[in-house]
């Protein structure tokens, strides 16, 4: 454009000698300034718009063409760069839009040459800073059996996570630490489920508070988070004892007549996190609970005897073996894998070694008639 | 509406769009959003009905499109086995994928109309084996019993296709209800403390009897939840001197109203020995057409009156039973039921043989010859043919005679004393606690003398193993095998025995000899089947190597328990009943699970197999 300029002044020296001397002013250069519209700042994938509204020229009525043009900065400095966007020549009065590319945290110089109907052109440009976010990490979630909010000892616990990252998904690494309450063991690990290490599994062999911290990093400046999830780990508790048929009132008797087939007594429903009955689910960290029934009739003396054998989930009663007016005691009890003494007098029909509603052991009252 | 009738109902307004009437163009209305609060709806149809491996599949979406008219747009996720599998085009309305398995597939419809998003459709669809073979079940299916609100028990019968692995019995629908509270009352209007059952009557749990029992307490209060319909109850007071009675059939809704002890005729109740000596204390009842009557419990006299329910027809059948009192040395009589009988302004009399009787107290043994202490002794009498007689309002029936007693033998090794009728009898030994002597068996005929001693037996042993079904059978190590007594030894506590397979899927149970068992091999916790068996042990000290049929193949049957027009029914239990597969005929439970918290659940049933090729 220099070189236009000055044989526009050559020509107006050689004109003048010849008399018609012909005086023109100087043109004055446009004036070329970036507004960036979009607030920073800013991300990839982000939209930046820019306008060149306060570029102007005083002089062709305003008549200006912009032309904008966007690269990445390959230095601190921005001294050397490759393009981003080409030169694309538009209205002053249209914005002008840049992309910042996906996972690239570069910074991105803008630049804008303005140029008038004379030719004469000016430039601005304006370099602007990519930060990076942190991955999004989602709470790790553990998986506790049904609609608890803790599990139990030996019982696996899968804690998943789900992880993004909001600047386009830059590769994210993950770390997972296990921290252990006091007395686990030091075998006790978080193993990977599948390949996509989003899923980790352990088996506390302790009760207590354990913690699953995940840390999730895009290996930029700030690119770094994590997230715990505290895992309250109980003792194995009790059985209960949650449903029966028929069902059970201490204080009154099933009535059997003689002529009634025999009558299957069962205790329909444990609830055990390790050793439920019946099993509803595949696990395969679930075991049986153990049965052991005693009963009291006119053939043991009255006496409460242990039923040998028995040791399933029911007991059959054939009230033809009975006479009218016999008296029976049918009692369960219900064991996990966890030794523990039922603590109750033998003569209390029901034991809840909690004291509340959750039964180690019933007793059916029985009278035929 | 249930999901079938929607589902008709989408299918009709998809028709009925086909035929032109339909609700428009997109956009001819400007209003794609459709604010007036009808949503659309998507659900499918499968075609075949019932497809097979190896067919091809095709599923077509019906949109049911409320308010909402314009673009539809349609989603289709096919799993098998928990992995979606490759559909060419999932967009379209109509879609096909080729069943190359059998077994359950879930599929899953999303869709919108108009940029609105519509209710979607998912639910599973089984692909059966080519020949696949069906069985009936009953599916028992007991809500908890803390939630007042929920549906009662009943059973549902279920068919499952054989050959895949897994089989869907898709939504199952329990039928809501009807609360039942009432007050138990006497002739007088006050509260009686009884026991009360009730059975539907339209024979569904036949073979499998499902009652629905409750206690009324000492204010008389009761309270259940029964399936609308007619049902049998049975209502016991807990004294019994009080009439019970039974309602043949009775609605539900009007057995509050019912539950007053009705009208009884008293009956008056003599019983005396062969010499014509009063017998105090004895317990006598009858049953008439089924119905118990209260019950007479003599007095010095001999006598003493007893209660049969008034609404009964001329001639009843009775049944009568007199349980002699305690150390007597006297038979429980019973008289069969008698058809015809004239119960109006009658009188019972009964009045013994004249049975002589002996006093028993042998020494028990062990096997090792010292006292077994600790030990029980029951006598069961082989049947007394005419044990005494009993005249209903006239005419005089011959009696039978049992007799069942039980003696505790005390730490020097002694039965205590018993008055016994003399008669043949099987004298069972159970042993006392911490020996590894087992029941023993031993006849005795009482008509001769008292036996000496008696002795304790070296048990018996069933062995055997348990395989899984396959052409490769596979031992089953930790299934549950149980003896369990029949006849002569129910009863007898002391004489069952279990054991759990050891590695190799064998077992050893330790029997009384010569009893009969059921054996029950249960591997149904660890997701095989459960096979039942019945058996002769074999005389003390014998072994038997029981010939145990393999385990039954299994499927696993899915599905989810709702209550008709509510939500799902979580915590159920639910019993699958065969109709005739145990070892006498009759109809047991083969498998059980629990709904979880959406009421899904998962059992592990019989599988019914394909059907041999031709």
């Amino acid at each position: 454009m220099a070189a236009v300029h000055r044989s526009i002044h050559l020509a107006a020296i050689l004109l003048a000698p010849a008399g018609c001397f012909y005086t023109s002013s100087i043109n004055e250069r446009p004036r070329a300034e970036i507004e960036k519209v979009t607030l920073g700042p800013h991300y990839p994938d982000e939209e930046i718009v820019f306008t060149a509204l306060k570029s102007s020229d005083t002089e062709d009525g305003g008549n200006i063409e912009c032309t904008w043009s966007a690269h990445t900065c390959l230095d601190d400095r921005c001294m050397d760069v490759e393009m981003l966007q080409e030169p694309e020549i538009i209205t002053c009065t249209t914005e002008y839009d840049v992309v910042i590319p996906t996972r690239d945290h570069r910074p991105i110089k803008v630049a804008l040459r303005v140029q008038d109907l004379d030719g004469a052109e000016f430039f601005d440009s304006e370099t602007i800073d990519v930060g990076n976010r942190p991955p999004d990490l989602v709470l790790p979630q553990p998986d506790y059996p049904g609609d608890a909010d803790h599990s139990a000892v030996s019982i696996p616990i899968e804690v998943s996570i789900q992880v993004s990252d909001p600047d386009g998904d830059d590769p994210v690494a993950i770390s997972w630490q296990l921290i252990k309450p006091r007395g686990a063991g030091a075998d006790v690990e978080l193993s990977p489920v599948d390949d996509s290490d989003l899923i980790r599994t352990f088996t506390p062999d302790t009760a207590g508070v354990w913690t699953v911290e995940v840390t999730a990093d895009d290996s930029f400046e700030d690119g770094r988070v994590t997230q715990f999830a505290t895992i309250p780990i109980m003792e194995d508790a009790p059985p209960c004892i949650a449903q029966t048929t028929p069902s059970i009132d201490p204080d009154q008797r099933v009535i059997l007549q003689r002529d009634d087939p025999p009558r299957v007594f069962t205790v329909l429903r444990v609830k055990d996190e390790l050793d439920p009955y019946p099993r509803a689910s595949d696990a395969d960290y679930l075991g049986d609970p153990e049965f052991s029934w005693q009963l009291a009739s006119p053939d043991t003396g009255g006496d409460l005897v242990p039923v040998a054998g028995a040791a399933s989930p029911d007991l059959t009663i054939d009230p033809a073996a009975y006479a009218p007016g016999d008296l029976i005691d049918l009692r369960v009890e219900v064991a996990d894998r966890v030794e523990r003494t039922i603590p109750c007098d033998q003569a209390d029909p029901t034991c809840s070694s909690s004291g509340d509603t959750c039964y180690q052991r019933v007793t059916w009252g029985v009278e035929i008639r | 509406m249930s999901r079938a009738s929607a589902s008709c109902l989408h299918l009709a307004i998809a028709l009925l769009a086909g035929l032109g009437c339909g609700s428009g163009i997109a956009g001819d209305g400007g209003d794609d959003g459709g604010d007036d609060g009808g949503s659309c709806e998507m659900a499918f149809s499968v075609s075949p009905e019932r497809p097979t491996r190896g067919d091809e599949v095709q599923l077509t979406a019906n949109v049911y499109h409320g308010a909402q008219s314009g673009f539809e747009t349609y989603g289709w996720i096919v799993r098998f086995a928990g992995e979606p599998i490759e559909i060419p085009v999932a967009d379209q309305q109509v879609i096909e994928f080729t069943a190359e398995q059998a077994g359950v597939y879930s599929v899953e419809l999303q869709g919108s109309v108009g940029g609105a998003t519509c209710i979607d459709d998912s639910r599973d669809l089984n692909v059966q084996e080519p020949g696949a073979q069906f069985e009936p079940f009953r599916l028992r299916a007991i809500p908890p019993a803390d939630d007042p609100l929920l549906p009662p028990p009943q059973d549902i019968e279920v068919q499952l296709y054989g050959g895949a692995a897994d089989y869907s019995v898709g939504e199952i629908g329990l039928v809501p209800g009807t609360p039942v509270t009432g007050t138990s009352r006497g002739q007088s209007g006050g509260p009686v403390a009884a026991y009360l059952r009730a059975r539907r009557v339209d024979g569904s749990d036949e073979g499998a009897p499902l009652y629905v029992e409750a206690f009324a307490g000492d204010d008389g209060e009761y309270s259940m939840r029964l399936l609308s319909g007619e049902h049998e109850l049975l209502v016991i007071p807990d004294d019994p001197a009080l009439l019970p009675y039974r309602l043949p059939t009775i609605a539900a809704e009007a057995l509050p109203e019912a539950t007053q002890v009705t009208t009884g005729d008293p009956i008056a109740v003599t019983v005396e020995t062969g010499p014509g000596t009063p017998v105090a204390g004895a317990r006598v009842s009858l049953v008439v057409d089924g119905v118990p009557s209260s019950v007479a419990i003599t007095d010095s006299t001999g006598a003493s009156t007893l209660q049969v329910g008034h609404e009964r027809p001329e001639s009843s059948s009775v049944s009568v039973t007199v349980v002699p009192p305690e150390g007597a040395g006297l038979p429980l009589l019973e008289l069969a039921a008698v058809p015809a009988v004239d119960l109006t302004g009658g009188a019972v009399a009964i009045r013994y043989a004249s049975l002589a009787s002996r006093e028993v107290s042998p020494a028990v043994r062990l096997t090792g010859g010292g006292p077994a202490g600790g030990s029980r002794v029951t006598w069961i009498a082989r049947a007394l043919a005419s044990a005494g007689t009993i005249s209903i309002g006239g005419p005089v029936h011959q009696a039978t005679g049992q007799v069942r007693v039980t003696a505790a033998v005390a730490a020097n090794g002694t039965m205590a004393a018993t008055l016994l009728p003399e008669a043949v009898y099987d004298a069972i030994v159970e042993p006392p606690a911490g020996v590894e002597d087992a029941v023993s068996v031993t006849v005795v005929d009482l008509r001769d003398a008292a036996p000496a001693q008696l002795e304790l037996a070296a048990p018996a042993f069933l062995r055997g193993q348990l395989l899984a079904p396959g052409p490769e059978p596979v031992a089953i190590a930790g299934a549950r095998v149980q003896a369990s007594p029949r006849n002569l030894l129910v009863g007898a506590a002391s004489a069952g025995a279990s054991a759990r397979t050891d590695e190799q899927g064998r077992f050893e149970l330790a029997v009384a000899g010569g009893g009969d068992y059921e054996i029950t091999a249960d591997a149904t916790s660890l997701r095989q089947g459960r096979v039942r068996l019945l058996v002769t042990a074999p005389a003390p000290g014998g072994d038997l190597d029981v010939a145990l049929p393999a385990l039954p193949p299994v499927l696993r049957a899915t599905g989810v328990l709702g209550a008709q027009g509510g939500g799902p029914v979580a915590g159920a239990h639910l019993q699958l009943y065969c109709f005739e597969c145990g070892p006498d005929g009759a109809s047991i439970p083969v498998a059980e699970t629990v709904t979880d918290s959406t009421g899904r659940f998962l059992l592990i049933a019989p599988n019914p197999g394909v059907a041999p090729p031709e």
